[in-house]
């Protein structure tokens, strides 16, 4: 797959600017140094060895056996192979400087839904307190910021809240999981959802609960539209 | 360079400053103007402008701030001439010596006869037996005094205490006496700086309170960085066993405070931004604490650097964090380039950081236990890039420092973490704290101990002579050509390289072949002069009184000399035998000539410390000859066999010389008197030379005219130093001046060295460093 630039600004502001003397970029896959002025934070290399995930195959996703309460799907990354692993660091071992990388690899698949839909704002899954103040930083949250701040399209998290501090998915069964999600998520100001077109970011999708959850409770407050955006996916086909 | 350009603009910057050093500031403004207008027509891309033009800002920024900072050292010198009134605030905690105390004190106000001056410059105050009376920090103070300009270097290889001041931003002395100083019921006190003082003072005390001195004064030295308590012969301890880092606050320091930290505000769930932001703050603060040394200063911007990278989503590279820190550090004050511990410190990092990788893989292969592992690997790759310097500073190479850290630097880390606790627990309960404190008292008996039994090994350390500059650097070019040889050089091949060495060094003598080298070494009031001529022989003409003691040995491993061919003592006299004993005991001396018309028994402690199987001595008269190569002689023409000298006249007994290279010649006089003088121009033609070393310090009763005439020199070099003997007297400044003859003083000039292809001298003087004239 070739490379493609969404931004035609090359022209980064200057703070950015400073910031990158001070912490030059590196490849988020293999740690290498790259030209201060690059776009993406992954080397050419590590980019080849990308297993994004063909667009038939994730459309194929959306076919769950229940019923998806989003309109649309996207997912970058079939989550194996060198995805895996940088999710993981980005995850579990402090590394919130893989947000850019990865907000610009959502991008890169976003552009057909940002063209199909005009979305106004992002929204992440949010973490719950007591989670986020474990690992520091929301990892969803990053990405949909960085994606915001490329878009233009207003970020607004703060909308969506956890009421339940449940267990981590990954650790559940199906239908554990099922049941752990529910009636997590509560909507803060109705009136800001209300007809609009939302764009719903997680990073992985595993069984698709939760993003499910939160585009039901995005739906029932009003939401015109929902869309679901993933990094990476273990499903490859349902 | 597009990869890390933070790297190479500090790069930049540092040679800004270094440039700007040796050749002043028009010319490296110019230099890189040149080479900034040559990069941009021959490597034009237009990506990489901006990189030019900022490595272009980085270099002139690094150039600016140090012609600032050197016009700084010019604070003072209008005010050196007579006494004044300084109206000023002491800005550092008391250091007390035996008989004076000393202070930093930042000058606000000079008061001259006429005139008032606004000033914010720092001054080394000394106060001459101070009794009980201390001034603390924050008091304004008022004295009168006549400052004086700290000396800079006075011989090659000798010490610059303007340079050390200045690296502290202090740009004079003065020395009062304690009746002098009035105080001032006002005081100006910085919040932070005041409460690391106090908190300082508490660790001391606490320290103090449950450990016996010595042990304390380690404790408190690792933990504060502080060894005004410490004993010379514990420090010389850690020194020869290359321990002496645990001494120096630094990265394992940081990493103890960040560590716990972390750890705790990770259990507690605190914010991590906020955490992290607080981690900041408390490492600034032991910045405070431990004054701001270079090795603090670096290892906390650079855990500062990841720690705020982690606040703003950023991963740190360790490169860019360790030049962030030397830019920050230089920013501040371009001379701590010169500082021992900046250099150390920084090179031991970047060490670390280029080769650790490298060790840790070879020795995983030959299946080391994992600690042996990291400490060797991080002991080795720090000697590797310390080893230079550490011969270069102090002429000393420890065998052992890879086995003594191993041992002792585990006790370092447990006795650390115990004496935190012992401190923490100082202050809530005496009990707990006595507990903890014997514990640290075991380590830290257990740390003397160990260090001990090392540092007596015969062999734990070696004395090796300074080596030129040259050499460290291509030590360094080698170094990095290893690490990166087969990635960045990849068609130099190893052969070829030494080829090529070969043959840079063969260019290099051919472009400049070896010169006569005369260095008239500054000893005070005495005489010291070291030959080496063309060939490579050592002669050494006396050593100065009491000062050469200290300074000529130094200064002969700096020139890079262990062995002496020839050392001669042309009279008794203190002022020129006394530096000789040292030199004699620890050298290699070939030949010890001695003057033939004196009694032996003058010799006598000179005598007592040769080794006989090594050194012969001789005695010479007049007409003696020694030819050192075919094309450079000796020839003595006093003490003369046919007169007798009594001891009353050991001047008129001294070995005069005339040095004779090719077609240059230096005569020098020793500490002749008129008599001799009027019969040496007897001879007439044969006394001529074009340097002559002025008889005597230049006193009135030498230097004659007839004599003056008949050598008919270009140039005198003058041997003097304080003195009550009026020496150099006006009238033979005045004969020189008369005829033209160019004087130099070691006094003024500091050491003067003359150079010689065999057709024309030129001579250098250290004072200036700049080149004065050519015959």
């Amino acid at each position: 797959m070739k490379r493609i630039l969404i931004s035609d600004k090359p022209l980064m502001d200057l703070t950015e600017k400073i910031i990158r003397l001070l912490y030059p970029p590196k490849c988020i896959f293999c740690g290498e140094l790259l030209d201060i002025d690059t776009e993406l934070e992954i080397c050419p290399k590590c980019f080849d060895k990308i297993p994004f995930m063909p667009e038939e195959n994730y459309r194929s996703l959306k076919k769950f056996d229940y019923d998806s309460n989003w309109d649309d799907l996207v997912c970058a990354c079939e989550y194996k192979g060198i995805i895996k692993e940088a999710i993981m660091r980005y995850k579990f071992f402090d590394k919130p400087s893989y947000c850019r990388a990865f907000g610009h690899l959502m991008l890169l698949k976003l552009s057909g839904v940002l063209k199909k839909y005009d979305f106004d704002m992002i929204v992440s899954v949010p973490l719950h307190r007591k989670k986020k103040a474990l690992r520091g930083y929301n990892q969803s949250l990053l990405i949909s910021r960085e994606i915001s701040r490329k878009t233009g399209i207003p970020e607004k998290s703060n909308l969506l809240c956890r009421v339940k501090n449940t267990k981590s998915q990954s650790t559940l069964t199906r239908e554990g999981r099922y049941f752990n999600i529910r009636n997590a998520f509560l909507i803060k100001e109705k009136e800001e959802i209300k007809s609009k077109n939302i764009l719903i970011f997680d990073d992985i999708l595993t069984t698709g609960y939760t993003l499910n959850e939160c585009s039901r409770v995005l739906k029932e407050a009003g939401a015109e539209k929902v869309v679901a955006a993933v990094i990476a996916s273990p499903i490859t086909t349902v | 360079m597009m990869k890390r350009p933070l790297f190479f603009f500090v790069l930049f910057y540092i040679s800004g400053i270094l440039l700007t050093a040796s050749f002043g500031f028009l010319t490296s403004v110019l230099f890189i103007s040149a080479a900034l207008i040559f990069a941009l027509i021959f490597f034009f891309r237009k990506t990489s402008v901006w990189i030019l033009f900022l490595s272009f800002i980085f270099f002139t920024a690094g150039s600016i701030n140090y012609a600032y900072s050197t016009e700084q050292l010019k604070s003072f010198y209008n005010f050196t001439l007579e006494e004044a009134e300084f109206t000023g605030v002491v800005v550092s905690e008391p250091e007390k010596n035996e008989r004076t105390t000393n202070y930093v004190v930042e000058v606000l106000k000079i008061q001259t006869r006429d005139k008032i001056f606004k000033i914010n410059k720092k001054i080394l105050l000394t106060v001459y037996l101070p009794g009980n009376k201390t001034y603390p920090y924050g008091q304004y103070i008022n004295f009168t005094c006549k400052p004086g300009i700290p000396e800079g270097q006075r011989n090659p290889g000798g010490f610059n205490y303007r340079n050390y001041l200045a690296q502290k931003k202090i740009y004079a002395t003065a020395f009062v006496r304690v009746e002098d100083i009035k105080t001032i019921d006002k005081t100006r006190k910085n919040f932070i700086y005041a409460a690391s003082i106090a908190v300082r003072n508490r660790i001391i005390e606490s320290v103090n309170k449950y450990i016996p001195k010595q042990k304390a004064a380690l404790l408190t030295g690792m933990i504060t960085g502080y060894r005004e308590n410490l004993s010379d012969v514990i420090t010389n301890m850690f020194s020869e066993t290359g321990l002496i880092h645990i001494l120096s606050v630094s990265g394992l320091h940081v990493g103890f405070i960040i560590l716990p930290l972390m750890f705790i505000a990770k259990k507690l769930r605190i914010n991590r931004k906020f955490s992290n932001s607080l981690t900041i703050l408390l490492l600034l603060f032991y910045c405070f604490i431990t004054g701001f040394t270079a090795s603090v200063v670096r290892a906390v911007i650079m855990a500062a650097t990841v720690l705020f990278g982690k606040i703003i989503n950023r991963e740190a590279d360790v490169l860019t964090g360790i030049s962030f820190a030397a830019f920050v550090i230089l920013l501040y004050n371009p001379y701590s380039i010169y500082n021992v511990g900046f250099q150390l410190s920084f090179a031991a990092t970047l060490s670390i950081v280029i080769f650790f990788q490298k060790f840790k893989t070879a020795l995983g292969k030959l299946k080391f236990p994992g600690y042996l592992t990291d400490v060797v690997s991080v002991t080795s790759a720090a000697q590797l890039g310390i080893l230079p310097l550490g011969v270069y500073y102090f002429n000393t190479v420890s065998l052992i420092s890879i086995i003594a850290n191993i041992i002792v630097l585990p006790f370092v880390q447990i006795a650390l973490i115990i004496g935190i606790i012992l401190i923490i627990l100082d202050q809530i309960n005496v009990f707990a704290a006595g507990i903890a404190a014997q514990i640290a008292n075991f380590f830290i008996s257990l740390i003397l101990y160990s260090t001990e039994i090392l540092s007596n090994l015969n062999f734990s350390s070696v004395k090796i002579i300074t080596p030129p500059a040259a050499l460290i650097i291509l030590y360094y070019l080698i170094l990095l050509y290893l690490r990166y040889s087969n990635k960045t050089f990849k068609y130099l091949k190893p052969t070829g390289l030494v080829f090529f060495l070969i043959y840079a060094v063969l260019l290099f003598r051919l472009i400049c072949p070896p010169k006569l080298e005369v260095v008239f070494l500054d000893v005070g009031e005495g005489d010291s002069i070291f030959i080496k001529t063309a060939s490579g022989k050592n002669i050494l003409i006396d050593g100065g009184g009491e000062e050469g003691k200290r300074v000529v040995p130094d200064f002969l491993l700096d020139y890079g000399v262990w062995k002496l061919d020839l050392v001669i003592s042309t009279h008794s006299h203190a002022d020129h035998a006394t530096g000789l004993v040292p030199v004699l005991e620890n050298f290699r001396v070939r030949h010890l000539l001695l003057p033939g018309g004196e009694n032996m028994d003058n010799f006598n402690t000179l005598l007592s410390c040769i080794d006989e199987d090594r050194t012969t001595v001789f005695r010479c008269f007049k007409g003696s000859k020694i030819y050192l190569d075919d094309k450079t002689m000796i020839t003595f023409l006093n003490p003369d066999k046919n007169l007798a000298y009594s001891d009353s006249s050991l001047n008129n007994g001294s070995i005069v010389l005339k040095f004779e290279y090719m077609d240059t010649s230096i005569l020098f006089c020793a500490d002749i008197e008129k008599e001799v003088e009027a019969l040496l121009a007897k001879n007439g033609e044969f006394l001529e030379s074009d340097i002559i070393k002025i008889a005597h310090h230049g006193a009135g009763t030498s230097s004659t005219e007839l004599f003056l005439d008949s050598v008919n020199p270009k140039a005198g070099i003058i041997s003097v130093g304080k003195n009550n003997y009026g020496h150099p007297s006006i009238t033979t400044l005045d004969r020189l001046t008369e005829r033209g003859i160019v004087c130099l003083r070691t006094d003024r000039d500091g050491a003067v060295i003359l150079k010689s292809d065999g057709k024309t001298i030129k001579i250098n003087k250290i004072c200036t460093g700049d080149l004065k004239n050519e015959y």
